[in-house]
């Protein structure tokens, strides 16, 4: 895109009417707000819009694929070097908020995919495989390097891919979703561009549709494979609402969506969207097992003979010079790309998305409805805690210690401690589960079996520290036994050889706390390892870093061993990047994903980061400036909610009112709203501990020191207030009936109330006047309250 | 006011009597009705969208209330919840607890598992009525959309409910049913086909817990309750079920059951006191409630405490209320009043609603629509209930106990050491005695009559043990007391070498003394006039 003419420094454009002339429909989806308009345009025929590169005669135009040079100058860590990606033109416009709208879809390469969801496996596949994915981004022309193409899977035995040009030219055979983490069955790349040529939108729409995780499938293929019919399910219900439509599209094939999704409404939104997966799902499962046979047969014949054709591409070697067209002259290397990224620390294999996940459009109240709620609402549900993880990242380092660690001690069959340490909200457990998840699987690949057992055992959720045995011993023994008795059979079990056990890893978690004074627990943990036949692996997690020098004794930190994990918290860098991969998951536009903006996620990380490194810290912090956020964009009128719709971000100052509420004790409001008595109290309470120089007080010189200055001191302005109430001062203080003004009244109340909100800490006995005070929050904070207080002020500025 | 309107009022007065009265005396907790509340319109909302988000959007979070006693903690939660239960009734569970009910953690979880039971309970019941003509077993497994199908299945596994004879056996029903997080393994065979259907199947019912004096559980170093409570409100929100190819799977028996905490205390500091791993995972949000600013505010609460809303219907009535409200307006916001005036006084040193709601209870009671005396005294702005207790206890002491009393205080002025044993305080009451027997004896002379030998002393000279008893009652009354003699930090047992040399502080000012019988006391029985000579040194 180019944001004025100016910017198009070096490229002219060319309305070319006479272009494509049936092709030429139009619908941006990219922005919303516009899409209503955009839409009414849709039927309207378009001049095509070609721009021509002034140096090189580079022509671009819709349906081109181009080579761009896609690199975020944010990203600090250009770790590895990067390929340039590859988009699709969907269509050149001139656009309303910048001069010309360059949109493009991106393709996946392979390398940029996690090869353990490819179906078939890697290497069934080129290395200039791609896949297209339904994510339509924005471009510069600053950022095109050149022209490439893409060929189907019959060109590609037609051509030869040589040096001269694999660089550009690729293969494309499937598509992807957004997250490349859901591919096609194999498509006919001429057959999808013949479609594309002959409507754009349902192009775009048809990509959309066909690489769209069917929610319910995986479930339903697995009670199909248990023998449960799929359709006993609640899948019947829906099914009956729309036998009708389906009974239409029962036998259309996958391309003939196109069509039918003529005779939708243009403004489609995700509503419809989402029910249009549904059918998918539905007419697979009506006839599920004849399809999905007759596909995979049709998949492997073409895999076959994909094979045997002569792999003409090597791997890339390193030293080699890319061919690339550098004409333009502001291409730099490309450091980092960001947008289609692969998980660092990939799940190897993963949960069924659950249906509800993608429901949650639905659950949109009619009021809610602007795009702006929406996508703070999602935000906040990727941004909690509970959201589930594609990747840890940031922690690849612990997370392949442990895995090895765990994985080296799982093969040899022989017992292990493993220390792990850090501060809260550092990643701790969910790293140990994410390893104990891969390693499953790994395994199970593997051999096919089982190799170890698991059990998770926190100190803080047991009621005493000795009931860990129980949890123990009824997860090797699936029994129930009383403490003393799981101790005694566990120490028999774990004796006693037994080949065919499997090793069992225990979590540990929160260690600290199940540590007794003879700390037998601890040394039960760990020195059953040491057995020979044991086969128990303790994962044992804690805070601090030397808790097993503190507080455990020598014999049980030299059975803990050596093995030990450091987790350190995180940086600012991390934070942020946590942030980002959360909100990743929001979508692969960079519209989507700034719901949040980046100054503001710096700011966040930086605040988190320089108190604690606290990534729940940082993610709430986030979820509660997204709140402020919702709260004040709902305030706003309607005609600004239209106008800032869709363009509407968490900025800076919204996570600064978050940190701040945070940060924020609420002790100097509680002050500030205290009762006139109240000050006074903690008043002389200061002035006694200023004249002693010793920080406890007792109750009755606190006493004294009040009499004192009620008897002394002036109080013009309260004196002022009281006045047209027709009352006096000391009556005020002292109460009518007490003339001889002993003790001010209600201090008792006042002294408890103080003491309830944390203020005082009151010595308890039986006396009053011999009891003792002292403060519990700062001196200056409440001098500062005070100051401003025009009741109080003369008392404290009289010293 | 014209006569004619005021006798019109009274006729309708016991109707606004005992509305007056109930708005007066309405507790907040566990009350059914909304109690109106003045000046927290945007917390309420607050508090209401939270509890909402959970409700409908299954997000869990953790809140704190925090504010002084009386403001309306607990009422704003519950009005809240009695909002929620009408839009949304039966969609959620609320389970209450109490810091000072349920002491410790074990107590409280054993009444999470209680209060779980009694919904089970309750719900089984209810739908044991409507299935009257199904099979037992039928009814008992009868599925509503109210009920929470694992919760249901849970219950019905061990029927005997949630609460379990071991405290550990309780703790770890409660866990499997609410805690998510944590990784099963596969080969556990508690999780059949069933499970796993009703996981994915039956969306989870939200747990609303409400914590009042959430800072007796932060008191206990490990923070169990807090932690896990924390805990799953965080992790819990989005139903997170599922599983792998190979049985490797999230606990699908609770997947998703969204629980928010809502805890309400008095200690600012609250947030400070938890531990750090604890505060890790608490939502940081918390909610402060204070004490109103100004007096206008203070004065217009006041003033929604004791006005009537208009229900419409009968004229005449309405007409009344109407007067009603006016009068009361006049009352609370006019000078001079006698209600002004409490109201005034209360601000300006307690500041605290439910003492004037007590005492303006007695005026609505009896002052206020009192057709000939028209005075009402609201003693003080309820000021009287938060007497000090040492000079209460003055009042209530025999004139032994009291020369006993003043001799102690005369004993710490002179030493100026407030360590007292009953022997130094014998000794004194002796010496101050005879010398105002002296006094007497030699004012006596002076005037011609002997006094006598026999009677003499005697009378004035009370026998030791007597004085013992009277020293007993001191430190039982509380006039004395045993100081705090703290070693490393424990209390140090208390003395056992007998009662004569037992150390007391003595917890009153000679002058205090002195002071509180100098005041005029007519029509009192007793004379004091002797304490002014008694006090002196």
């Amino acid at each position: 895109m180019a944001k004025t003419r100016k910017q198009m420094k070096g490229w002219q454009y060319i309305l070319d009417e006479d272009i494509n002339e049936e092709a030429s429909k139009k619908v941006s989806d990219s922005l919303p707000k516009r899409s209503l308009r955009n839409s009414r345009r849709s039927h309207r025929k378009d001049p095509e819009i070609v721009l021509r590169r002034d140096n090189d005669n580079l022509e671009v135009k819709m349906g081109d694929i181009l080579l761009v040079n896609d690199d975020e100058s944010a990203d600090e860590q250009g770790e590895e070097e990067d390929l340039p990606s590859i988009g699709f033109v969907k269509d050149i416009a001139f656009g309303t908020d910048s001069f010309l709208d360059v949109r493009v879809l991106w393709f996946y390469r392979i390398s940029e995919v996690d090869e353990d969801k490819l179906p078939e496996g890697r290497k069934s596949y080129n290395d200039n495989d791609t896949f297209l994915c339904p994510v339509m981004d924005k471009i510069t022309l600053s950022d095109i390097l050149t022209k490439c193409t893409v060929i189907s899977d019959a060109t590609l035995k037609k051509t030869v891919i040589d040096e001269s040009n694999q660089d550009t030219t690729f293969v494309c055979r499937r598509f992807c979703d957004s997250d490349a983490e859901y591919f096609t069955d194999v498509i006919d790349w001429d057959e999808m561009f013949k479609c594309f040529q002959d409507n754009h939108e349902d192009f775009y729409k048809l990509v959309k549709n066909l690489t769209v995780r069917p929610t319910v499938k995986g479930f339903a293929k697995k009670l199909f494979k248990q023998g449960i019919d799929p359709r006993s399910l609640k899948a019947e219900e829906k099914k009956l609402k729309r036998k009708k439509k389906r009974q239409q599209q029962k036998n259309t094939k996958k391309l003939d969506y196109a069509e039918n999704d003529d005779d939708d409404d243009d403004d489609d939104d995700i509503y419809d969207d989402d029910d249009f997966y549904v059918y998918d799902f539905e007419e697979k499962s009506e006839d599920s097992q004849a399809e999905l046979e007759d596909e995979d047969s049709g998949e492997e014949y073409v895999d076959r003979k994909f094979r045997s054709s002569p792999r003409k591409k090597k791997t890339r070697a390193a030293g080699r010079p890319r061919k690339r067209k550098r004409s333009v002259k502001n291409v730099n290397t490309p450091k980092k790309r960001l947008k289609p990224r692969l998980p660092r620390v990939a799940r190897k294999f993963q949960f069924n998305e659950d249906a509800k996940e993608l429901d949650i459009d639905s659950l949109w109240e009619a009021n809610a409805d602007s795009e702006t709620s929406k996508a703070l609402r999602r935000a906040k549900k990727v941004l909690h805690t509970s959201a589930k993880l594609h990747s840890l990242p940031c922690r690849e380092e612990e997370f392949s210690r442990l895995f090895y660690t765990l994985e080296s001690a799982v093969q040899s069959q022989i017992g292990r401690c493993i220390y792990v340490s850090g501060t809260p909200g550092v990643g701790k457990t969910a790293t140990i589960r994410e390893v104990i998840k891969q390693l499953a699987t790994s395994f199970i690949a593997e051999t096919k079996q089982k190799m170890f057992n698991y059990v998770e055992i926190n100190g803080l959720k047991l009621i005493s520290p000795q009931s860990s045995y129980e949890v123990l011993w009824e997860k090797v023994s699936g029994k129930h036994a009383t403490t003393s008795n799981s101790l005694v059979l566990l120490e028999e079990y774990f004796n006693k050889e037994d080949t065919k056990r499997k090793p069992l890893v225990v979590l540990l978690d929160e260690m600290d706390q199940i540590v007794t004074k003879n700390q037998s627990v601890m040394y039960n943990f760990f020195n059953w390892p040491s057995y020979q036949n044991s086969k128990l692996i303790v994962i044992a997690v804690a805070n601090t870093m030397d808790l097993p020098e503190r507080m455990l004794t020598n014999k049980i930190s030299s059975r803990l061993g050596l093995t030990r994990i450091q987790f350190s918290s995180y940086t600012y860098t991390q934070l942020s990047k946590i942030i980002k991969k959360r909100l990743e998951k929001l979508g692969r536009l960079n519209k989507e994903r700034m719901v949040i903006s980046k100054d503001a996620i710096a700011f966040a990380s930086r605040k988190v980061a320089s108190v604690s490194g606290d990534a729940r810290r940082a993610l709430m912090i986030c979820i509660r400036a997204v709140e402020i956020a919702e709260t004040e964009f709902m305030a706003k009128s309607k005609e600004e909610k239209k106008k800032l719709d869709g363009k509407y971000t968490v900025t800076i100052m919204h996570i600064m009112k978050a940190v701040n509420e945070i940060a924020s004790s609420p002790i100097s409001n509680y002050l500030s709203a205290l009762p006139f008595m109240s000050k006074m109290f903690l008043a002389s309470i200061l002035l006694r501990m200023r004249r002693s120089g010793v920080a406890e007080v007792f109750v009755g010189d606190v006493i004294d020191e009040l009499n004192n200055q009620f008897h002394v001191m002036l109080f013009t302005d309260l004196r002022k207030r009281l006045d047209p109430e027709q009352l006096d001062l000391l009556d005020v203080i002292y109460g009518v009936r007490g003339k001889s003004q002993i003790r001010p009244r209600g201090l008792d109340f006042i002294m408890t109330d103080l003491e309830e909100n944390g203020i005082l800490i009151v010595q308890q006995t039986r006396l009053e006047r011999s009891r003792l005070l002292r403060l519990n929050v700062s001196q200056d904070e409440i001098l500062n309250g005070f100051r401003k207080d025009d009741l109080i002020r003369e008392v404290i500025a009289s010293r | 006011m014209s006569k004619d309107d005021s006798k019109f009022l009274f006729t309708y007065e016991k109707v606004l009597k005992d509305q007056v009265l109930r708005k007066l005396s309405a507790k907040s907790s566990g009350s059914k009705s909304h109690v109106d509340l003045y000046g927290l319109k945007d917390e309420q909302t607050e508090i209401y969208k939270i509890l909402e988000n959970t409700v409908k959007y299954h997000e869990g979070k953790s809140v704190l209330i925090v504010g002084p006693r009386g403001v309306g903690k607990t009422t704003l939660v519950n009005n809240c919840l009695l909002d929620l239960d009408r839009k949304y009734g039966g969609a959620f569970l609320v389970i209450h607890l109490s810091g000072l009910f349920e002491r410790d953690d074990k107590a409280a979880i054993r009444e999470i598992a209680r209060q779980f039971d009694w919904i089970m309970g309750a719900k089984s019941i209810k739908s044991r009525l409507s299935e009257r003509y199904d099979d037992f077993e039928d009814g008992k497994r009868g599925d509503y959309e109210v009920i929470d199908e694992n919760l249901q299945a849970q219950g019905n596994e061990q029927s005997a409910g949630f609460e379990k004879v071991s405290a550990n056996a309780t703790m770890n029903t409660i866990m499997s049913l609410l805690d998510t997080s944590k990784l099963e393994d596969g080969g556990d065979p508690a999780y059949n086909e069933d499970d796993e259907k009703a996981g994915v199947l039956s969306e989870q019912i939200p747990i609303i817990f409400v914590i009042d004096e959430i800072d007796k559980y932060a008191g206990d170093s490990k923070q169990t309750l807090l932690y896990n409570l924390f805990d799953m409100a965080q992790s819990s929100s989005t139903p997170a079920s599922g599983e792998s190819q190979n049985g490797q799977k999230m606990n699908p028996k609770a997947a998703g059951s969204a629980l928010t905490v809502i805890g309400v205390t008095t200690k600012a500091t609250m947030r400070e006191q938890l531990e750090k791993r604890v505060r890790s995972r608490f939502s940081q949000r918390v909610l402060q409630i204070n004490k109103l600013r100004t007096l206008t505010e203070f004065s217009k609460c006041v003033y929604t405490m004791l006005k009537i809303e208009k229900q419409p219907g009968e004229p005449e009535l309405e007409k009344c209320i109407d007067e009603y409200n006016k009068r009361i307006e006049n009352l609370v916001f006019q000078n001079g009043n006698a209600v002004r005036k409490a109201v005034v006084e209360n601000f300006y040193t307690i500041k605290d609603l439910n003492a004037l709601k007590n005492s303006l209870a007695v005026v609505v009671r009896y002052g206020l629509f009192d057709r000939k005396s028209q005075s009402f005294d609201p003693e003080n702005g309820g000021l009287e209930l938060y007497n000090n207790r040492n000079l209460a206890v003055l009042d209530s002491l025999s004139e032994l106990e009291l020369k006993l009393l003043i001799s102690c205080a005369r004993v710490k002025a002179k030493s100026s050491s407030d360590r007292i044993n009953f022997n130094v305080a014998w000794e004194e009451y002796i010496k101050v005695a005879s010398s105002r027997m002296k006094t007497l004896n030699t004012h006596l002379e002076t005037m011609g009559v002997s006094f006598g030998s026999n009677g003499g002393e005697g009378s004035f000279m009370r026998s030791r043990e007597l004085m013992l008893s009277c020293w007993e009652m001191l430190a039982r009354a509380g006039a004395i007391g045993e100081p705090m003699r703290q070693i490393n930090g424990i209390n140090a047992s208390s003395y056992t070498g007998g009662e004569f040399n037992r150390v007391y502080a003595c917890d009153l000012e000679l002058n205090e003394i002195m002071k509180h019988f100098k005041e005029d006391r007519f029509g009192e029985a007793t004379d004091y006039s002797w304490v002014e000579s008694w006090c002196r040194i």
